[in-house]
């Protein structure tokens, strides 16, 4: 499993197709956080002037960090699909999936490798998020327990994408249909919640089940177990689908 | 080392391998030889545990390949057919993923890999990207992969196709070698590959063995007949036909165009049949524009023995 999840991880960096998702997801991220404080400091300009200013809830953490998360989980469902498309689809596109499977290791190493692979790049480009919170301490102090919530839901979150992209690609030898299921998933598992609009009484239930109402309560500095069991069994059923998805094009081959 | 039985598989209800049989000792090469889609591949894919038979069993070093196929993988080094490999990766990357992947130990998978490119003679490759080294240097590397765990049995979909006379010539050269401490089986439609290098063969067809046994032997059960083709003008097919076929020795007389035969001497009685007819014809005033005989060989045995199975189904 070290092997596959080595080789992943030179893969991406070997090829342009993560630095551009990274510089891209820095770019946009750079310039959210930019308008977020932008529109913080005025709001305080405008308080501290004002007698009434005091009373205002002006905290940087719900202003600024809070938004910033929210877009993290919008980035993520446009460049993870572009992230996972290739972890299978190539492999056997490219036949190097048959010699995987005649080397030594089971489909479930194949798989966690390659999942595990790829969350490392969404946590190497999250890392480099940190640098914008720890600037903004140096002028106003944050609370890092939301920082950290919001990092475990990044986490949660990008797991449960990841797993569903790399079932996606597992169905395919093209990275381009991969790519497309991935997408119309996500969007889907996200878009949910205007269908609950509709109905009224059961509008909660799909609000549980919008992949996207989970994390940005997470990105609000609330940890519960329930959404830590909403992203993990979502993660779960999809690694489990990706091993049953190898195994029978094995039989089909 | 390798003992197959009744070994079946079927996709759908196509037979892609049909109650195949055999044993094969450590040390010992094994040729597959048979047209495309005749189940070599299927059956060497079994072998090496990517997918278990639908019948029958298929035993590695004592191992069946369904209780453990993990075991098997480990013993087994394949090289599928097209030569699949990481692109984007140095030889020298691509073979440690390998030795990485296939459990070679840590402290010695650097000398693993050291070796492995000196076996292969991969030094002036080792440290460019496989995408852009020649086609006989990929399947070298693809020849590498296979025996970076130094394992007791090798499996070689077609090493040879797609190379150049010399590349050909060094992957046999380097298969024989590797041959001294494996068993090997390799499949191939190039039939003098197979009489040079194999110490048995099996030849397959729709998934049915038709025939094993040593190069040799195979050709000696059609030994001692001899083929001669003939091109004669000056007389109407059907006399010359007719006339060739009343000579002493021939077993049969095929028209294979017009004024063109093929003549099948019976067994044992090939020696001196060329003059013989040569005589004959010019005896009889007609032209004999050519004559050539030929011994039989394992391709003619080969398109026999695949005709003769088109024909019963």
């Amino acid at each position: 499993m070290i092997a596959i999840f080595k080789r992943e991880i030179s893969a991406y960096f070997n090829s342009a197709l993560a630095w551009i998702m990274m510089a891209v997801f820095m770019f946009v991220l750079g310039m959210v956080f930019v308008s977020m404080l932008g529109y913080y400091s005025e709001a305080s300009m405008i308080a501290a002037s004002s007698p009434f200013g005091a009373q205002q809830q002006l905290n940087p953490t719900d202003k600024v960090i809070v938004p910033t998360f929210k877009w993290v989980g919008y980035l993520m469902m446009f460049i993870l699909p572009a992230l996972t498309m290739r972890l299978i689809a190539e492999e056997s596109r490219q036949g190097t999936l048959e010699m995987l499977f005649t080397y030594p290791v089971t489909d479930t190493e194949i798989v966690l490798g390659k999942f595990f692979g790829c969350l490392s790049v969404v946590g190497i480009m999250m890392g480099l998020t940190s640098g914008m919170f720890i600037a903004l301490n140096r002028v106003v102090s944050i609370e890092w327990k939301v920082v950290a919530a919001g990092y475990l839901g990044v986490l949660l979150l990008g797991s449960a994408f990841i797993s569903f992209g790399l079932w996606a690609s597992s169905l395919t030898s093209s990275q381009l249909i991969a790519a497309a299921i991935t997408y119309c998933g996500l969007l889907s598992s996200w878009l949910v919640v205007i269908v609950g609009k509709e109905f009224e009484s059961a509008k909660e239930i799909f609000g549980d089940l919008s992949s996207m109402s989970h994390f940005s309560e997470m990105a609000q500095g609330t940890v519960s177990t329930h959404h830590l069991v909403y992203y993990l069994a979502w993660t779960g059923l999809f690694l489990f689908l990706t091993v049953r998805t190898l195994e029978s094009r094995k039989w089909s081959a | 080392m390798i003992c197959v039985k009744n070994l079946t598989k079927t996709f759908g209800d196509k037979h892609a391998v049909k109650d195949l049989s055999f044993d094969l000792d450590s040390g010992e090469i094994l040729g597959f030889l048979g047209p495309n889609g005749a189940g070599k591949t299927t059956t060497m894919r079994i072998l090496t545990g990517f997918f278990p038979p639908t019948s029958g069993t298929a035993t590695v070093n004592g191992v069946d390949v369904c209780d453990d196929p993990l075991a098997v993988r480990s013993m087994v080094g394949y090289l599928p057919e097209h030569v699949p490999l990481y692109h984007e990766m140095t030889v020298r990357e691509f073979l440690s993923f390998a030795a990485q992947a296939k459990k070679v130990p840590a402290p010695n998978r650097v000398a693993a890999v050291k070796e492995t490119i000196e076996r292969c003679n991969l030094e002036k490759v080792a440290d460019q990207l496989i995408g852009t080294i020649s086609r006989g240097y990929k399947q070298r590397v693809g020849l590498g992969q296979a025996i970076i765990n130094k394992p007791k049995v090798l499996i070689l979909d077609e090493p040879t196709v797609g190379l150049d006379p010399t590349q050909v010539r060094d992957i046999r050269a380097l298969l024989r070698e590797i041959g001294r401490d494996a068993t090997v089986i390799l499949s191939s439609h190039i039939l003098s590959e197979v009489q040079q290098m194999c110490s048995r063969v099996i030849i397959i067809a729709d998934g049915v063995m038709q025939a094993m046994d040593t190069p040799a032997n195979l050709t000696a059960a059609l030994q001692g007949e001899t083929r001669i083709s003939l091109k004669i003008q000056g007389a109407p097919d059907s006399e010359v036909l007719e006339s060739l076929q009343k000579l002493e020795g021939v077993g049969k007389v095929e028209r294979l165009d017009k004024g063109a035969f093929r003549v099948v001497s019976l067994a044992g009685e090939g020696e001196g049949l060329a003059p013989k007819l040569a005589s004959s014809v010019v005896g009889a005033g007609w032209e004999l524009h050519e004559l050539s005989a030929q011994t039989a060989n394992l391709e003619d045995i080969f398109i026999e023995l695949v005709e003769a199975e088109k024909k019963a189904t």
